[in-house]
């Protein structure tokens, strides 16, 4: 299979499509917000089980706030029954309240639902993450992320030149722009395994970007009196089957992490799922005609 | 093709090497199939295996500088506890922040890492509790259900003891609000944290107590507690538990004053009458309803107290029911994830999508093999980055057979082609791979928790993917060069396939 597509020429409707969809994800994020968890916000993560297997969101709701106000804005999913140690299966819920409180809401949970048969064995998990720690966690992951993107445009600067550094950034904020825009769409939580992703994602855009750069260079060598354009068009068709089949492989194997994997990190698989795909197209589309741009201009 | 033997010979030895530390039993490994004695050699998170992780802050005014020194001595004494209380395998650490983000954030922290727990209630207790033992004098025993008012007539008691530092307060039995004999026991006691004999005040605390022990009451009084803690003093503590003891015998059995409270944190443990003066350095506490309260008492007791008193900073606790639930469902994803992948590099690539598959269990194993020498715990996030090891070890394998093909159709023979794909490929593994070790490297240092887990498993499986690419798959693929037919390629050119501009 070899390509010899004109991709450098449309280049300018790809810019188009991006711009379009990084503006479309910044409405998002003002407009429609981010659904945080309680790694970012502080609060507590119940994971608890009922005996009764019809029992419902809302029984559950009525029940705890009886107890305790707080839970009225709490977020509580069933999720699929669980066979508990005896062998008996039973309804499952997550109750996710997003706000510090002083009281210790698992011992509420519990006393509110202790005439349903709920004893402290059934409490499958208790995550409790107090505001500082929330904002802790928040410090760490911005300062990640800017550290991460700092050290890799020091490294392509000097593995490449500086403009093949920028035009890899841009590509990266593009990417992580609009994979937290899909977050936001689907109402994904982000929680703290979600910043690992968008830092794999990071280094997997990356990895594609460098792979297009590689042949780039290789080709500004080879063929030296085409256009910087007709060379990158080249390169970019040089290398599509092996982007497109890496990213297809892991967009694979990501994909059943997303389907099997339960509740636990499937925010995590949604974030490489969709930067796999983002990545692929920013590092073929966007990563190198920001370099093309940058050298002509350089040249004249 | 002696170069190729020496790959072949790097490859078989460092597949042992990585088979090693998994067979071999290791770490008090127990486990009674074969695969459980593998799965046994690799430490999981708790995460995984279920366990609480309980983080908290001192609540103290100290200036900075002494927070750690503060930090130190609670960990020393958490661990006594702990170990005291018989959980071995707990790890308590001191957790300094890296960056400070804000005034308020405590840059000194105690994590206490508990494995498999079930009885999380007590492990809390264990580890909240300051453990600060005083004996005390009792004003006034009321009942009821919220904090009684003090009565008028002690009112002026109650100033005067506070003029002389001894301000007296309300606090509830330790078995308040449990049921006891069909009656909840709602009893409050009127506490003056200090002794008065004849004028002066004495202090007796948990600091003059060399040793505590549980056991069992040979002559409980009726419908009290079969249990008791008995307490050695050292002399001093011996000297003033007579004195206290001598006044507290002066009065008459009945009257509030012959009570002598003995208090554990915020809990009056019991506050019986002294019928005589008790000298020798010995004390018991009776009334204690279960061995395991008694056991409890004597271990904050005789542990030493916390010079702070703690508050939760963070806390993560799962069952290990929930965690052999999500194990499960990850183990499933990854090796669904294997199987879709493999058959998709057979379908595209034939046989040399075999090489790759082979190259994907290898890598496996060399990454298992891996976490399993350097002691990394295994999280779930740890097991996404295994499932994402698989991308990178193929994206290696796709780029290098590209480039067999486009040597190929230039004419080379196989052999050559595979040499100069593998010489022009290696500086492209090498940058795209590093900069995903950038990021992995980033995440080790800054990820909380089991980022961190994440960030081993994608650092070790990128390593070990360049590895298996360059140096395995080479192998393989040399050692079959000859079923490679390059003429596949070379017509493919000429008619020139893809869609033509």
């Amino acid at each position: 299979m070899r390509f010899n597509v004109d991709f450098v020429g449309k280049r300018r409707a790809f810019v188009f499509l991006s711009v379009l969809l990084i503006l479309i994800s910044i409405v998002l994020f003002f407009v429609k917000g981010f659904n945080l968890g309680i790694d970012f916000t502080g609060g507590t993560e119940v994971s608890v089980l009922v005996p009764d297997l019809n029992f419902s969101v809302a029984d559950m709701r009525t029940e705890l706030s009886a107890e305790d106000p707080i839970f009225g804005s709490a977020r509580i999913i069933k999720q699929k029954p669980l066979s508990a140690e005896s062998g008996q299966e039973k309804a499952r819920f997550s109750i996710v309240v997003n706000v510090e409180s002083d009281t210790e809401l698992a011992n509420t949970i519990l006393k509110a639902l202790a005439d349903k048969g709920v004893t402290s064995s059934d409490m499958l998990s208790v995550n409790r993450i107090s505001g500082f720690a929330a904002q802790e966690i928040k410090g760490y992951a911005w300062t990640a992320v800017i550290i991460a993107v700092a050290l890799i445009l020091l490294y392509i600067t000097i593995r490449f030149q500086f403009s093949f550094g920028v035009g890899a950034i841009v590509a990266l904020v593009h990417d992580l722009l609009i994979t937290l825009g899909f977050y936001s769409l689907f109402g994904m939580e982000i929680n703290a395994p979600v910043i690992a992703a968008l830092l794999t994602l990071l280094g997997y855009s990356l990895n594609d970007t460098i792979v297009v750069y590689d042949r780039v260079r290789e080709n500004m060598r080879k063929m030296g009196s085409k256009t910087i354009a007709e060379i990158v068009n080249k390169s970019i068709n040089d290398v599509i089957v092996r982007s497109l089949n890496t990213s297809l492989t892991t967009f694979l194997a990501v994909l059943t992490l997303f389907i099997f994997s339960g509740e636990v990190l499937r925010p995590f698989a949604f974030g490489i799922l969709v930067g796999v795909v983002v990545g692929t197209y920013s590092s073929l589309y966007i990563a190198a005609p920001v370099v093309i741009g940058w050298l002509e201009r350089k040249k004249r | 093709m002696r170069a190729n033997q020496k790959r072949l010979i790097i490859s078989v030895i460092v597949l042992i090497l990585a088979l090693l530390p998994l067979l071999i039993p290791h770490g008090g490994a127990e486990g009674g199939t074969f695969l459980s004695k593998i799965a046994a050699n690799i430490r999981l998170g708790l995460d995984i295996k279920g366990g609480a992780l309980l983080e908290y802050q001192m609540v103290t005014q100290a200036p900075k500088e002494e927070l750690n020194s503060l930090a130190d001595r609670v960990v020393e004494v958490l661990r006594r506890r702990l170990d005291a209380a018989g959980f071995t395998e707990a790890t308590v650490e001191k957790v300094t922040a890296k960056i400070e983000y804000g005034q308020d954030i405590p840059p000194v922290r105690v994590r206490v890492e508990i494995p498999g727990i079930t009885d999380i209630e007590k492990a809390e207790r264990l580890i909240g509790s300051t453990g600060k033992l005083y004996f005390a004098d009792v004003l006034d025993i009321e009942t009821g259900e919220a904090t009684p008012q003090i009565p008028s007539d002690l009112l002026f008691e109650v100033s005067k003891r506070k003029l002389q530092g001894a301000e007296p307060y309300w606090l509830r039995d330790i078995h308040f609000g449990k049921l006891e004999n069909g009656v909840r026991n709602q009893t409050w006691f009127l506490i003056s944290p200090k002794v008065l004999v004849g004028t002066q005040f004495m202090e007796l605390n948990g600091s003059s107590v060399t040793d505590a022990q549980p056991g069992v009451n040979p002559k409980p009084r009726p419908g009290q507690g079969k249990f008791m803690v008995t307490l050695k003093f050292n002399s001093e503590g011996a000297n003033a538990f007579y004195k206290i003891t001598a006044e507290k015998a002066s009065y008459t059995s009945g009257d509030v004053k012959n009570r002598l409270a003995i208090v554990l944190d915020d809990r009056v443990i019991i506050a019986p009458g002294v019928d005589e003066p008790i000298s020798g350095g010995s004390a018991v506490i009776t009334g204690l309803q279960t061995i395991d309260e008694a056991k409890e008492v004597a271990i904050l007791v005789g542990s030493g107290n916390l010079p702070v008193e703690l508050a939760s900073f963070n806390k993560q606790i799962l069952s290990p029911t929930l965690g052999r639930d999500i194990i499960m469902a990850a183990l499933w994803a990854g090796i669904a994830g294997l199987i879709v992948v493999m058959i998709y590099m057979v379908i595209f690539y034939g046989i040399m999508g075999l090489v790759a598959d082979i190259a994907l269990v290898y890598n496996s194993l060399l990454l298992f093999g891996l976490l399993s020498a350097t002691g990394s715990i295994l999280t779930l996030p740890g097991i996404a980055g295994i499932i994402l090891t698989i991308g990178t070890t193929v994206d290696g394998n796709v780029l290098i057979y590209e480039r067999i093909k486009e040597e190929l159709r230039l004419g080379k023979t196989p052999e050559n082609a595979i040499d100069s794909a593998f010489r022009k490929v290696f500086w492209t593994i090498f940058d795209a791979n590093l900069t995903t070790i950038i990021a992995g490297l980033v995440l080790l240092y800054f990820g909380t928790g089991t980022v961190k887990g994440f960030a081993i498993t994608l650092i070790l499986g990128v390593i070990g993917a360049m590895f298996t690419n360059l140096v395995v798959s080479r192998t393989m693929l040399t050692g079959m060069s000859g079923s490679i037919k390059p003429a596949r390629y070379v017509k493919e050119t000429r008619t020139g396939g893809g869609e033509a501009r």
